[in-house]
């Protein structure tokens, strides 16, 4: 009997469209369908093989007495479906596109051997998104990524392309209105969200590399938990049985590139070097058939820039003045020789700052036999940045030092096959990321020394601090953010009553660890003195000091915060690791119950944790959330699929919400004044005032501030130089049953599936986040705790504000969209996909929405700023300080269109793709820190020690969210190629993509500041200064205008 | 006259003949999806629009032997960029005076909104070209963000800002050709001419005098006022049909 193979049918569209269900994986996805013949009748005990270069041997399955079949834990690739049974023509599909977390659908028809013995050639209908989907997701393989326009081939370029997605002004993605630290990413299956920063930082992926990325929008199977956000996954590819590799060189160059006001205006920050970076691939078996390898490199040249230091800070012209002539005399007259006056001008110090960086990635895929296999994954990179300012106030060169960054993703997955309808499969992550940050000039670093100054004007005691240029007032040790995760889930599929069950039962573990790194310096010590003396031979300083008794005396100063006796801080504490753990159990059931109808029904427990650097839980929680999904398929054929879901999603403890609360080694803190250098008279008897002129060693030895002098206590001071402190370990109270917050979701969608792989999407979602986290401050009496001295030197204890934490009713955050997704066949070659969604993101909250921020704040200011005090002192309604409105990353329009034109050239191909993108402005306020006017700075009533009030607070004028930013609009057009080269596999490859080909110069934000204030007024009032920019775009602002055209390029070859 | 007058009628003709013979189109009820973009063909700087619309809808029709006859629920979106207005054509109130290089006054407009169209399309014998004509409500609700900081610099500085919106339901006719890819697809080219009434808040400038010792700080006042104008422009559109 000949079988004539069934008509190829290309599904590679698909990795595009299979944006419907998922399995509930990270790194696999599924196959399913049903063998009839060609009346309908189902074909039971037809032997289906799926073969494909990602498995080690093809997988073969029969189909069950409803003649369905099914594969789960399939790897990412493209597959060939064969179907097998006497008495009929073999039938089968090529290229059918398997993504991660797709569960596609392929139904083949059998026709009977005809009696003559004629062979019959069977046409198989295209795959299809099964319509038992748990998920909606959009998926990209390589090839497709390949050809697409966009922001790049990995995580934001397939974020950008997604439906429900918005892009924020603060920067990253917001998925389907949740807050962006909210969205997760993986590679490999391991979590690699900084889960302190709630962003993916870092190079994870080489381009060439990839195997497929997955965009979740609602992660509705229960085995997906920390669900507030999206997620975008990311699997790299695994090898095979054949050899191949690539290098790519990546180029670009700002003379390329068109110029927006921005870069027009600061041309010489722009260095003109030609960026190159190369990726290197290869892949191949070690043992065929047995285990593969896939590794990867990115070389990147190491790249200097020229840099100016100092320039940023103002003139300091002297050191600081007491006031009194005599002492201010002996300083000005007593200046040791050899040494001058540090007046860091602002003629600015040029400096040469160097950057270098490595990547690295490996996975090794082995078969322990036919039915079980295992993959071990590796991504590393390293970032070095030699002579770094870190931003707190270096103005010495020798003060600036190298920063090194590391980050590694590991990932052990297992998949088996533990029957014909039981499969298990399980993981083990580790993330890793490690910052170490520059010190300071090394002479200088055991503690910082941060010097205040004085103005210029003669008769001023303005002051202002340069910064810390001799330490950089931060730990040594490195600044680690890890996070270990497992799971294990076992499936089932079983027929049980109700109909065809597909069950899956599991556990999952996540810790993120944190290393706090508050400690300051060496010995949790600061000091702070005013005035610094070089001596440009020796190369050393002398900086010059008075007693604390005398300046207080003087009155400079009432906090000692400044004045020209030098302050030692204390802070008491240590730096540990923080644990925030999440441990969950989950069972999730999607049962199809016949051809029309399908339903799922998950649940899924989840018990959080924050244990603190000592070690003590913080708070502790565990919740439970249901999942559930109809489905209706109108005609029972897939082509019309009506889809319900109602879903409640459970987030965690992040690191980024915690680092609020946690104990820091800076938490507490005592201040100590100057008691003088061993021998030093008393100031009054000394005719130079007691003027001392200070070395490094001197200045930071803290028996110089313990009182040993016997003469303060004749000016009824000691036996402790220590005048203030602060204790931050109080300031935040914790409601004892702290929770995660959690989101409720429905979702209403209708898919069209067509002919080719050709698809419609219409969802309407509806999200409502509960229970969010409440951050109130406020000017009440309730709000108030007492304060001891750590030190315990006999200062009274005072009153301090505390912030209470806890899950508020009132805060609110709703998200409505309706988001249409598009593919398309227009002819053979040219190709629409293309998603639209209308959004509104609405709330009274912002929280979380910062994707660079460390501190998860809700409501400071907002909702619980001092909300008692304003509300019932004041009269303020929540109109005035935190009305409802659209969000800070409501984005009303989200368009997103690619053509795609492929011409197949040999065995190689040229594709064209252009992209149309548009976007809406994001929202903002008229809103303003307007005065409080009489109670600003005055204490609480009747309540004596109490701090001060609080003098502003934010108003809104006409409601949040009402003003919007520009809209965006762009083109990007892209051709990429793959040229044999007639020698074996050897093909060229490369690309030209030039991104907004219009050069569309939209102004995307705007100034919205608002000038000063007269005291007392409280109206809204715009810079209206003569130089005033409200509503211009200001071109020293790079983020104020959309970029221009760019023009970036790679070529390479590939086996 | 007479020139005219033939023309039309060859184009009655030609109308007529086509009648005669219907497209090659399955009878009965259908759906679809389109997508839409439109350009302005004049430049309407008043409203500070942009010359782009954005339009989508779903489009439920019947084909009859004489054309489809469709109904499209759709959207409509029109947007416009934030704008400072030129300080000296705002009105000043009496006595006063406008220190521009001391003021602002900011606006930005968009006019969109849900919309319906009614249509009727014919395909012309044996071609895949159609010719389609009918008239869209709605889509015409104009909304101005404004907000502005004026002062003489002595003696007054008026702060005001919200929001103004005007809904109108104006009749916007287009007529155009469409042309079928395939069974599913088909692209069109409209030209319509889009009704809505835009709105513009007016400020006086000034309506709050103190002394140069003694300096008022306003705000709105009752000589504010919203400027309303009916506007009809021609927009060329392309729109992309996907059957269900």
């Amino acid at each position: 009997m000949r079988m004539r193979s069934a008509m190829r049918l290309s599904s590679l569209g698909l990795t595009l469209a299979a944006g419907c269900a998922l399995v509930g994986q990270t790194t696999t996805g599924a196959l399913a369908g049903q063998v009839k013949d060609s009346s309908g009748k189902p074909i039971p005990g037809a032997k289906v093989i799926l073969s494909s270069p990602a498995l080690f041997t093809p997988r073969t399955v029969l189909s069950d007495a409803n003649g369905e079949w099914r594969a789960p834990l399939l790897p990412v690739g493209n597959y060939k479906v064969q179907v097998f049974k006497d008495e009929f023509v073999g039938s089968e599909a090529h290229d059918v596109r398997v993504g991660i977390g797709t569960a596609v659908r392929q139904d083949l028809v059998l026709k009977p051997i005809s009696k003559a013995g004629m062979v019959v050639e069977v046409v198989a209908e295209g795959a299809e998104a099964d319509k038992a989907s748990t998920k909606t997701s959009m998926n990209f393989s390589a090839e497709v990524l390949d050809t697409l326009s966009g922001l790049d081939r990995g995580f934001e370029g397939a974020a950008d392309l997604s439906a429900g997605v918005a892009g924020t002004s603060g920067g990253g993605y917001s998925v389907r209105g949740g807050a962006t630290q909210n969205t997760l990413y993986r590679i490999n299956g391991t979590d690699i969200k900084d889960d302190l920063q709630g962003a993916q930082v870092g190079t994870w992926v080489i381009e060439d590399n990839i195997a497929d990325v997955q965009v979740v929008l609602s992660p509705l199977n229960a085995r997906n938990g920390r669900a507030l956000g999206g997620q975008v996954n990311v699997v790299t590819k695994s090898g095979g049985n054949d050899f191949e590799g690539s290098i790519r060189a990546h180029l670009s160059r700002p003379t390329w590139n068109s110029r927006n006001p921005y870069t027009k205006d600061t041309p010489h920050q722009i260095s003109d070097n030609l960026s190159r970076t190369f990726d290197v691939t290869a892949s191949g078996p070690i043992v065929k058939d047995r285990i593969w390898f896939s590794i990867g490199t990115i070389l990147t040249p190491s790249a200097t820039s020229s840099n100016e230091i100092g320039a940023a800070y103002p003139l300091a012209r002297g050191p600081m003045r007491t006031g009194d002539p005599q002492i201010d005399a002996a300083v000005a007259n007593g200046v040791p020789s050899g040494y001058a006056f540090a007046s860091f001008l602002t003629d600015a110090k040029p400096y040469t700052q160097g950057y270098s960086s490595n990547y690295f990635e490996a996975k090794v895929t082995g078969a322990l036999n036919a039915n079980h296999s295992v993959d071990l994954s590796y991504v590393g990179s390293g970032n070095k940045i030699t002579n770094v300012d870190p931003g707190v106030g270096v103005i010495r060169v020798e003060a600036l030092g190298t920063q090194e960054e590391k980050r590694s993703a590991w990932g052990l997955n297992y998949r088996g096959i533990l029957g014909e309808a039981t499969f298990l499969g399980g993981r083990v992550n580790r993330y890793r990321s490690q910052a170490i940050f520059p010190t300071g000039d090394p002479k200088f670093s055991s503690n910082p020394v941060n010097l205040w100054l004085d103005d210029i004007a003669p008769n001023d005691h303005y002051w202002y601090s340069v910064g810390l240029p001799f330490g950089m007032g931060t730990t040594p040790r490195p600044d680690k953010r890890n996070n270990t995760s497992g799971n294990l889930n076992l499936k089932l599929f079983r027929d049980l009553p109700g109909g065809q069950h597909e069950i899956d039962f599991g556990a999952e573990y996540y810790q993120a660890d944190r290393t706090t790194q508050s400690q300051i310096g060496a010995d949790n010590r600061a000091f702070r003195v005013g005035g610094a003396y070089y001596n440009a031979a020796s190369r050393d300083w002398l900086f010059p000091a008075i007693i604390w008794p005398y300046y207080n005396q003087l009155g400079q100063s009432s906090s000692g915060n400044t004045g020209l006796a030098p302050t030692m801080f204390q802070y008491f504490g240590q730096d540990g690791i923080t644990k925030n753990t999440t441990s969950s159990l989950y069972a999730n059931d999607s049962l199809t119950i016949n051809n029309h109808w399908g339903m799922m029904v998950g649940l899924r427990f989840d018990a959080i944790n924050v244990i603190d650097t000592t070690g003590k839980t913080l708070a502790k929680a565990s919740d439970l959330s249901p999942r559930f999904q109809l489905r209706w398929d109108v005609k029972g054929d897939s082509h019309h699929v009506f889809t319900l879901t109602a879903a409640r999603f459970q987030g965690d403890f992040t690191s980024g919400f915690t680092a609020a609360f946690i104990t820091e080694a800076t938490s507490k803190e005592v201040s100590y004044g100057f008691s003088g250098i061993p021998g030093q008279p008393d100031p009054y008897s000394d005719p130079a005032h007691a003027v001392r002129w200070l070395t490094y060693a001197q200045l930071i030895d803290p028996r110089n501030y313990t009182a040993s002098n016997t003469y303060l206590s004749n000016y009824g001071l000691g036996p402790t130089t220590a005048y203030g402190f602060s204790d931050n370990s109080k300031s935040y109270i914790l409601d004892p049953h702290l929770k995660s917050p959690y989101l409720d979701e429905a979702t209403l969608t209708y898919r069209a599936s067509f002919a080719s792989g050709n698809y419609m999407r219409f969802t309407y979602v509806s999200r409502a986040w509960k229970k969010d986290w409440a951050f109130s401050s406020d000017y009440t009496p309730s709000q108030l705790v007492t304060i001891s001295d750590p030190s315990h030197s006999g200062l009274a204890d005072k009153l301090a504000s505390t912030v209470h934490v806890f899950n508020s009713d009132d805060l609110i955050r709703r998200y409505q969209a309706l988001e249409v997704e598009i593919f398309q066949r227009i002819t053979s070659a040219l190709t629409l996909n293309g998603t639209y969604t209308y959004g509104r993101l609405t709330g009274n909250s912002n929280g979380g929405d910062n994707p660079y921020s460390t501190f998860r704040d809700n409501s400071i200011p907002g909702y619980y700023g001092n909300r008692t005090f304003l509300i019932q002192n004041l009269g303020k309604t929540n109109e005035d300080i935190a009305p409802t409105g659209p969000l800070n990353s409501d984005q009303t329009h989200h368009v997103r269109l690619n053509f795609s034109l492929e011409r197949p050239l040999d065995k190689g191909r040229i594709s064209y793709s252009a992209l149309v993108r548009y976007d809406s402005g994001n929202n903002w306020s008229a809103a303003y820190a307007a005065p409080l006017g009489e109670n600003a700075g005055g204490p609480m009533p009747n309540i004596s020690n109490a701090p001060p009030a609080p003098a502003t607070y934010t108003q809104y004028y006409g409601g949040r969210g009402q003003y919007t930013y520009n809209d965006q609009y762009q083109v990007d057009v892209k051709v990429s190629f793959r040229i044999p080269l007639g020698f074996k596999t050897l093909q060229l490859i490369g690309d030209l993509q030039i991104n907004n080909v219009f050069n569309q110069m939209e102004q995307g934000t705007y100034s919205t500041a608002t000038a000063s204030l007269p005291y007392g007024a409280n109206h809204l009032f715009l810079n209206t200064t003569s130089s005033g920019t409200f509503g211009g775009a200001n071109p020293k602002e790079a983020n104020y205008w959309i970029a221009g055209r760019s023009v970036g390029a790679s070529l390479g070859m590939r086996f | 006259m007479a020139y005219m007058r033939n023309d039309l009628g060859r184009w009655l003709a030609i109308m007529a003949l086509t009648a005669t013979s219907a497209a090659a189109q399955d009878a009965g009820f259908d759906g679809a999806f389109k997508l839409r973009t439109g350009y302005g063909l004049s430049n309407n700087q008043e409203d500070h629009l942009d010359r782009r619309t954005l339009g989508l809808g779903f489009d439920f029709g019947y084909v009859s032997p004489a054309g489809r006859f469709g109904l499209e629920l759709g959207y409509q979106y029109k947007p416009g960029n934030q704008t400072n207005t030129d300080l000296s054509a705002m009105p000043v109130a009496v006595g006063a005076t406008l220190d521009p290089s001391q003021s602002v006054d900011s606006r930005k407009s968009q006019v969109g909104g849900l919309t319906l169209r009614a249509s009727f399309e014919r395909r012309l014998t044996g071609s895949e070209w159609s010719w389609r004509l009918g008239v869209q409500v709605g889509g015409a609700k104009f909304r101005q963000e404004y907000i502005g900081d004026v002062t003489d610099g002595v003696r007054y500085e008026d702060t005001y800002n919200g929001i103004v919106t005007k809904t109108t339901v104006p009749l916007s006719p287009f007529v155009g050709v469409g042309y079928a890819i395939d069974a599913r697809q088909s692209i069109e080219l409209n030209v319509i001419s889009l009704g809505y009434s835009s709105a513009n808040y007016q400020h006086v400038a000034g309506t709050v005098l103190g002394t140069a010792s003694s300096p008022e700080l306003g705000g709105h006042t009752a000589k504010d006022s919203v400027i309303v104008r009916k506007r009809s422009v021609p927009h060329l559109e392309f729109g992309y049909t996907l059957r269900f």
